[in-house]
């Protein structure tokens, strides 16, 4: 089956761009014009990983990540921001347990590399879940929703 | 007051005599009856004269006399010997022992007296030399107490001047020099003698602006800069004070202070302001250059490959209305293809097309250089101080860019195991390491290449640690390129264009500046490095400085240990 990327930012030409670069790539891309847009499309499509910008209005992209974390765990989580501090480095991997953190501009090149490795990664995760038998309890509910 | 006389004789009558004889002269008269008693009483009733008798058992008249002279106590003592007329070697022994006169028994008392007189004046005289003497002696030690004290200030003045780099002088109202500090002695020779215009200006008539002058007829303090000619590359600010000596002689001191320092230090402070403010700047601008500049890159990309998609299409649509057949069946296709693009335009798009998109990429990737490079001044540095190992810091600071740099440099680490930590704050220590190896693997690499080749020479730095007077030292040897000229001038400058006027990378040192001599009050110093390239050394301040070995005075001479006799009053 396809994957699904979902590329978060408040700005419409960030998304336009990286959705260009990005067409060739294997995967399906859909893109969210803020954090809110964003929990709604994760609550009604099935996402592989999340490419999301830091300063949004409302809800900053390392919060956004934060209750990705904690509502599609499985979803592998990846920062592009255009003013890289420490503080939100540190927030993003210690709340948001993100796969990289990446500062605008960011060369396509790299960020399809870790956007494939992501979906290795998660792929290899969800065998390696399969291999284990049945799942536990807790993550019955998500396994269900998935085809 | 009465002249004292002691009156030494064995014969109790001779000395019954001359008492008698002294007394009616108006003397106070002391007598003793043989050598060792006069000598008591020598000491208790200091004498004026002293009448010794050469003839006496156990210690004789002139024994008695050479006593009398080596004692310090009875300089001037006049000494007559009382000695037979028949003893001319009695007489020739008593002079050559001291004796100043002698008389023969038996003796005409008229004689006796007027020799008493001369022995009294002659004594007299040599009380008011041995008093102007004393007194003299008295001067001359207490002027060279004064001189070891003005020795020692002056020597304490000259240091102090010589370690501010200060300059003093002193001169008359005629511009005669009458003092010149020490190190333009050394560089400008003897002042004896000299005018100051001739002596530092090189000139035969005073400047048309001179601080003395000015100082003299206004009575005020004048500043002036100047450039001496004895030393062109240090310009310097003179203050001129007037004022008047004790005996109203009119001096102008001039202090001279160095300002090669103080400019230095404003262009420093300069470049930290500048830093400052480019880091304000940084902070705000950088998201807002970021942003655009990712979305005009992902842009330009995607045209690079659409275009080279499009330009195959259109070869192929092209190729198509070349086609005998399509010429042959439809002509006007073929013309329509050909007019829209003539082989001509078709070939200038497909080769001016990917070279203008690469070259805007080219000044994308440049302004993502710049605000990186700026962004770096923006952290206001709020982190709090710790003391780091830098063995540690720079080792896993090596691990840290191990990946970024594996194929780039071979990176050497000799680490001095007793360095002592520094306070500071370790990210910043490592970010300023990792900046120099990052530089020296830039400059290194693109002069390795050869021209055309791909294959890159790994760059070898080295990274040593080692301790110095109060500082931890950390020093990064390259083997790269030397710098060209008017890249050293520019290390420091915090925006660089990225090529140096050879062609080279523009190296830069304004980040490491930053976080070593500003946050950490470190320096940072450039040198050629013995493998060829560049060595930079990183000097941090340790806590526990040690007592430094102080500069040492030299002492001043003592004054020499006149040991001044008191004389008998």
């Amino acid at each position: 089956m396809g994957h699904t990327v979902l590329l978060v930012d408040d700005d419409e030409n960030v998304l336009l761009g990286l959705v260009r670069v990005l067409r060739r790539q294997p995967y399906q891309i859909l893109t969210a014009r803020s954090a809110e847009e964003a929990q709604w499309i994760l609550k009604v499509h099935p996402v592989d990983v999340i490419v999301t910008d830091e300063q949004m209005p409302h809800q900053r992209g390392t919060e956004l990540l934060a209750w990705v974390a904690q509502h599609f765990p499985e979803v592998m989580r990846i920062v592009l921001t255009g003013h890289p501090t420490v503080e939100a480095a540190i927030s993003a991997i210690n709340h948001a347990g993100v796969f990289q953190f990446f500062t605008k501009p960011c060369n396509e090149v790299e960020l399809a590399l870790a956007i494939r490795r992501a979906l290795e990664l998660k792929d290899q995760r969800r065998r390696a879940a399969q291999a284990a038998g049945p799942p536990a309890s807790a993550t019955a509910g998500n396994k269900g929703a998935m085809p | 007051m009465k002249a004292k006389v002691l009156v030494v004789d064995d014969s109790p009558e001779i000395a019954a005599l001359l008492e008698r004889l002294l007394r009616a002269q108006g003397c106070e008269v002391a007598v003793a009856s043989d050598g060792r008693q006069g000598l008591a009483l020598a000491d208790a009733f200091c004498p004026d004269v002293a009448l010794l008798d050469v003839m006496m058992p156990e210690m004789d008249g002139i024994e008695l006399c050479r006593r009398l002279k080596a004692e310090p106590k009875h300089d001037g003592l006049y000494v007559i010997l009382v000695t037979a007329m028949s003893e001319n070697q009695d007489v020739i022994r008593g002079l050559d022992a001291g004796a100043d006169d002698y008389i023969t028994k038996p003796f005409c008392k008229e004689v006796l007296a007027a020799r008493l007189r001369s022995g009294l004046r002659i004594k007299a005289h040599r009380d008011a030399l041995a008093q102007v003497n004393g007194l003299l002696r008295q001067e001359i030690a207490e002027r060279r107490r004064a001189e070891a004290e003005a020795h020692s200030l002056r020597r304490r003045i000259e240091f102090v001047l010589e370690a501010t780099r200060t300059g003093l002088d002193v001169i008359d109202a005629n511009l005669n020099l009458c003092y010149v500090d020490p190190a333009r002695r050394k560089r400008y020779g003897d002042f004896t003698g000299r005018k100051c215009y001739e002596y530092f200006c090189r000139r035969g008539t005073h400047c048309a602006d001179c601080g003395v002058l000015q100082a003299l007829r206004t009575g005020r303090q004048v500043v002036t800069e100047r450039v001496f000619p004895g030393e062109p590359d240090r310009p310097v600010e003179v203050t001129s004070f007037p004022f008047q000596e004790a005996d109203g002689t009119c001096l102008v001191a001039q202090v001279s202070v160095d300002l090669s320092q103080r400019k230095l230090l404003e262009a420093q402070s300069l470049r930290v302001q500048r830093l400052e403010a480019l880091g304000r700047l940084a902070a705000g601008l950088a998201h807002e250059i970021n942003t655009p500049s990712q979305y005009v890159s992902n842009n330009l990309r995607f045209l690079q490959s659409a275009c080279e998609e499009m330009a195959a299409g259109l070869e192929a649509l092209w190729r198509l209305a070349e086609a005998p057949e399509v010429q042959a069946a439809r002509p006007d296709l073929a013309q329509a293809v050909f007019h829209a693009l003539p082989p001509a335009d078709f070939d200038e798009l497909r080769r001016d097309i990917p070279q203008a998109i690469a070259e805007a990429l080219g000044g994308m990737a440049e302004v993502a250089r710049v605000v990186a490079a700026v962004q770096k001044f923006a952290s206001p540095g709020r982190a709090q101080k710790t003391l780091v190992d830098l063995n540690d810091l720079v080792a896993n600071a090596l691990e840290v860019g191990r990946l970024e740099w594996r194929n780039a440099a071979e990176i050497r680490a000799e680490l001095d195991p007793r360095l002592p930590p520094v306070p500071g704050v370790a990210s910043e220590m490592a970010e300023a390491v990792l900046e120099l190896v990052r530089g020296a693997i830039a400059a290194g690499a693109e002069s390795g290449k050869e021209p055309g080749a791909k294959i890159r020479r790994p760059v070898t730095i080295t990274l040593r640690t080692r301790t110095e007077a109060g500082h931890a030292v950390i020093e990064v040897d390259d083997d790269g390129p030397p710098l060209v000229p008017g890249q050293r001038e520019r290390l420091f400058d915090p925006l660089v264009p990225s090529r140096a006027p050879g062609g080279l990378p523009q190296r830069t040192l304004a980040f490491v500046h930053a976080l070593v001599v500003q946050r950490h009050g470190g320096s940072v110093d450039v040198a050629e490095s013995p493998a060829g390239g560049l060595r930079v050394t990183l000097r941090v301040p340790v806590i526990d400085q040690p007592v430094p070995d102080l500069p040492r005075l030299e002492t001043s001479p003592a004054p020499a240990p006149g040991a001044a006799p008191t004389p008998c009053a």
